[in-house]
């Protein structure tokens, strides 16, 4: 047990290893080591293009903000789902989609997205929603609100006075008069708009959409094709009579 | 040769007080306190600055104006531009970050706006 040889390659191994090479005669000579490649003469290795299959990616599913109907907070949804609970005040909130496509008396309230088809009509009944596409018609006793975007349709006549939105959208077609002052976050206009409209996000003018009126906010952008008959008031960095910097 | 296009430059270091006219398209990177009449393009760079209505084919503005500017066919606003003052055009194409206000004539499906007499003095 005693004369067992060890595998541990300690310092004294190493020198002996040498020894025993030098007198073999396997050694190489000082010096004659071949010398380090000069890497700098050779190009880079190329680079893997980014959609590499080898590079792996996290794709993250669109993520939704949800308003509580009960207590206004705002939260992130990522993925599909029926109901949901608040995460604040613990509502439940319906996150179901509606289509409607016939005259329609019983209140909706979801998180999610109603659509009202050309051959619907809203009659009595209060809608809330994420986002409303109306297409069809509505009564004066009816109302909409919704947390995100509201598009009107072509075919649409709205009561402008009874709706509420984050963000409106026009629909190619559409000509829509709103006779009080419009607050939104977001506007897009691919259809005809004549309004006062104060926004705080982006008002676009797409290529056949007209806005005619007044138009106050931060951010303007009109495509090619897009048509502006209006007062505009548009400062990026705010209205310097109010900030008092101008 | 006939067809071949005349472009006036005015550097970022020229400062005019007057009325500039030309049949052709105008580069402008200075100052200029008047009016610009041009027949063809009016391209105001970034560093111009202009006091005075521009009157052009098509105006194209990455400066500031402080007057109004009436363009037969387009008015190209870049996101860098100012412009104080009225426009008129047929056709406008405005990139997000621009500071405008005035009152703006843009309808592209009506009829052309009367067309500026380039390098015809105005009394």
């Amino acid at each position: 047990m005693a004369d067992k040889k060890t595998k541990v390659m300690d310092g004294f191994a190493v020198v002996r290893g040498l020894a025993q090479a030098k007198h073999d005669g396997t050694l190489p000579a000082p010096g004659s080591r071949k010398p380090a490649e000069d890497l700098s003469s050779h190009p880079p290795p190329p680079a893997l293009p980014k959609d590499s299959p080898h590079i792996v990616k996290t794709i993250q599913p669109t993520k939704r903000t949800i308003r509580c109907f009960k207590c206004g907070y705002e939260f992130q949804l990522a993925g599909t789902t029926k109901t949901i609970y608040c995460s604040k005040c613990r509502e439940k909130i319906d996150m179901g989609d509606y289509v409607i496509d016939r005259p329609w008396s019983e209140e909706i309230k979801t998180g999610g997205s109603v659509i009202v088809r050309p051959t619907g009509r809203l009659e009595n009944v209060r809608i809330w929603a994420g986002n409303v596409i109306l297409e069809g018609d509505m009564d004066e006793n009816s109302s909409i609100e919704c947390t995100q975007w509201l598009e009107l349709g072509a075919a649409a006549k709205p009561h402008p006075r009874q709706l509420t939105m984050r963000n409106l959208r026009v629909a190619a077609g559409a000509e829509m008069v709103f006779k009080y002052k419009l607050q939104v976050h977001h506007l897009e206009l691919l259809g005809t708009l004549e309004a006062d409209v104060e926004a705080t996000g982006l008002v676009s003018i797409r290529a056949g959409g007209h806005l005619k009126g007044t138009v106050r906010g931060a951010h303007l952008q009109v495509e090619e094709g897009g048509g502006l008959s209006a007062r505009a008031f548009i400062w990026p960095q705010g209205n310097p009579a109010v900030h008092g910097d101008g | 040769m006939a067809n071949e296009t005349h472009e006036s430059v005015i550097g970022s270091d020229v400062e005019i007080i007057g009325t500039i006219k030309s049949s052709g398209t105008v580069r402008l990177d200075g100052k200029l306190e008047g009016e610009l009449l041009c027949g063809g393009n009016a391209i105001l760079g970034k560093s111009a600055q202009v006091k005075g209505n521009v009157t052009a084919t098509s105006v194209s503005i990455e400066g500031k104006i402080n007057g109004n500017i009436l363009a037969k066919d387009k008015i190209e606003m870049k996101a860098t531009a100012t412009v104080n003052g009225d426009i008129k055009a047929r056709r406008l194409s405005v990139e997000d970050g621009v500071t405008f206000v005035g009152r703006s004539e843009v309808n592209p499906n009506s009829q052309p706006v009367p067309a500026p007499q380039p390098g015809v003095p105005q009394r």
